[in-house]
């Protein structure tokens, strides 16, 4: 699947990113060589923010790295200041993926924001070896839920709920659908978490599970809850779709379930990939047998249990444990 | 003479082989193997690609021939309704032109 092959030693035979020790893990971020290996992507970083690097130790700490040079890689981000003035005066920092994209400088302390906005834009934009949508996915046994909502929808908090229910986590941020088959394929990185959702997810999972909270970025305040052993350990096992879910938080809201027909939740899903035109047919082929496989809802509710709730019993219903 | 789809001696047909189709409850998803695009018909826009599929139409004989085809009289479905639906598919590339230049 990955391009990332060292030697004849695979990602599952690689030490995980804890077993370095952090002065060559920083070593090696500073020249570039840092490959880490996760799910179907080989990521190349390069970066001497302090905090990107720190971030990266503890909460990529169970992700396979390999420090070697000539690792190959899918994609490379350098996570930098804007410009050599920027190093030294008033210092900044932004994710570049290697090609322009725009993107608001900032402060070295958030580094870790522009490390994680940059593997975004890495495979959001440049992945067209499998069909990208924009949804989280949690999994069981039985398959996976996929849950597609705009930005402040409460996507990544109900994925962080249902981790707290036992589901494994396939992604925060993607649905990553192998081309001509349904398959949805884990790429385990730290659930990211704004403002309320923070300390409520930090209720629940405990101090441990969570980052330090990035207070005043652009997006307001972030926090990110960390993917469990267990996902990294299954992030090659995929899962086929059996429920969509396009969740609405509304604060105090009753909840209410409402059916979404099969031919309106694809043309929903399709709405947040950005490259499923340019997979064409496989995309297609791919899309309709998950559209077959799966029952699509609305879902809208005023607080984290009573979406957990919801989604138990809509689970349930499809005949899940 | 008037171009496009308005010419009433120009004849039209769709090619099954350029497409493929996915039902979904009430819509076809139609993938087009010329454009990389996927289109989304509703039953009756499905209906008029099926009857193209079957011979060429000219737009005259396709106001005459579709609402027989969907079984409704032509006050339900008139001239005006089948050339904006005609319009539509030929907009997205689902039909092509045979004869009549």
């Amino acid at each position: 699947m990955s391009g990332s092959w060292n030697g004849s030693v695979g990602p599952e035979a690689m030490k995980r990113l804890a077993d370095h020790a952090v002065r060559d893990v920083a070593a090696a971020l500073a020249r570039g060589h840092l490959v880490l290996h996760l799910g179907p992507f080989a990521l190349a970083l390069r970066t001497d923010n302090a905090a990107a690097r720190d971030f990266l130790v503890s909460m990529y700490a169970n992700c396979p790295v390999s420090l070697d040079q000539d690792t190959m890689a899918d994609f490379s981000l350098h996570v930098r200041p804007p410009n050599l003035l920027r190093r030294f005066v008033r210092r900044q920092v932004m994710p570049d993926p290697g090609f322009y994209f725009p993107s608001v400088p900032l402060p070295p302390r958030m580094g870790p924001l522009a490390l994680e906005m940059g593997m975004n834009m890495a495979v959001a934009l440049q992945c067209f070896r499998f069909a990208i949508y924009h949804a989280a996915v949690v999994a069981d046994e039985t398959g996976a839920i996929v849950i597609s909502a705009n930005s402040g929808g409460g996507k990544s908090t109900l994925a962080a709920a249902l981790m707290q229910e036992n589901f494994r986590l396939l992604s925060d941020e993607f649905a990553i659908m192998q081309p001509g088959e349904p398959l949805l394929l884990p790429y385990p990185r730290p659930v990211s978490l704004k403002n309320a959702s923070v300390d409520i997810v930090r209720a629940f999972a405990g101090n441990d599970a969570m980052s330090g909270v990035l207070h005043g970025t652009p997006k307001g305040t972030i926090g990110y809850r960390r993917a469990r052993k267990s996902d990294i350990a299954a992030m090659h096992r995929p899962a086929r779709g059996r429920l969509l879910l396009f969740p609405t938080f509304m604060e105090g809201a009753k909840a209410e379930v409402k059916p979404v027909e099969a031919g309106d939740a694809v043309m929903r899903f399709i709405a947040g990939s950005p490259n499923y035109h340019v997979l064409g047919e496989a995309a297609y082929t791919s899309l309709m047998a998950f559209a077959d496989s799966i029952r699509a809802y609305d879902i809208t509710y005023g607080n984290t249990a009573d979406s957990v709730a919801l989604v138990r019993e809509l689970w349930t219903q499809g005949g899940a444990a | 003479m008037p171009a496009g789809p308005n010419s009433d001696t120009w004849r039209w047909r769709a090619n099954a082989r350029h497409y493929r189709t996915h039902v979904l409850g009430d819509v076809t998803y139609v993938y087009c193997h010329l454009s990389g695009e996927t289109h989304m018909l509703n039953l009756v826009s499905m209906a008029m690609l099926d009857l193209l599929v079957q011979r060429p139409y000219s737009l005259a004989e396709l106001a005459d021939a579709f609402p027989a085809c969907l079984d409704v009289p032509v006050a339900e479905c008139p001239p005006a309704v089948v050339a904006r639906l005609f319009g539509e598919l030929d907009d997205v590339g689902l039909v092509e032109r045979v004869s009549g230049a």
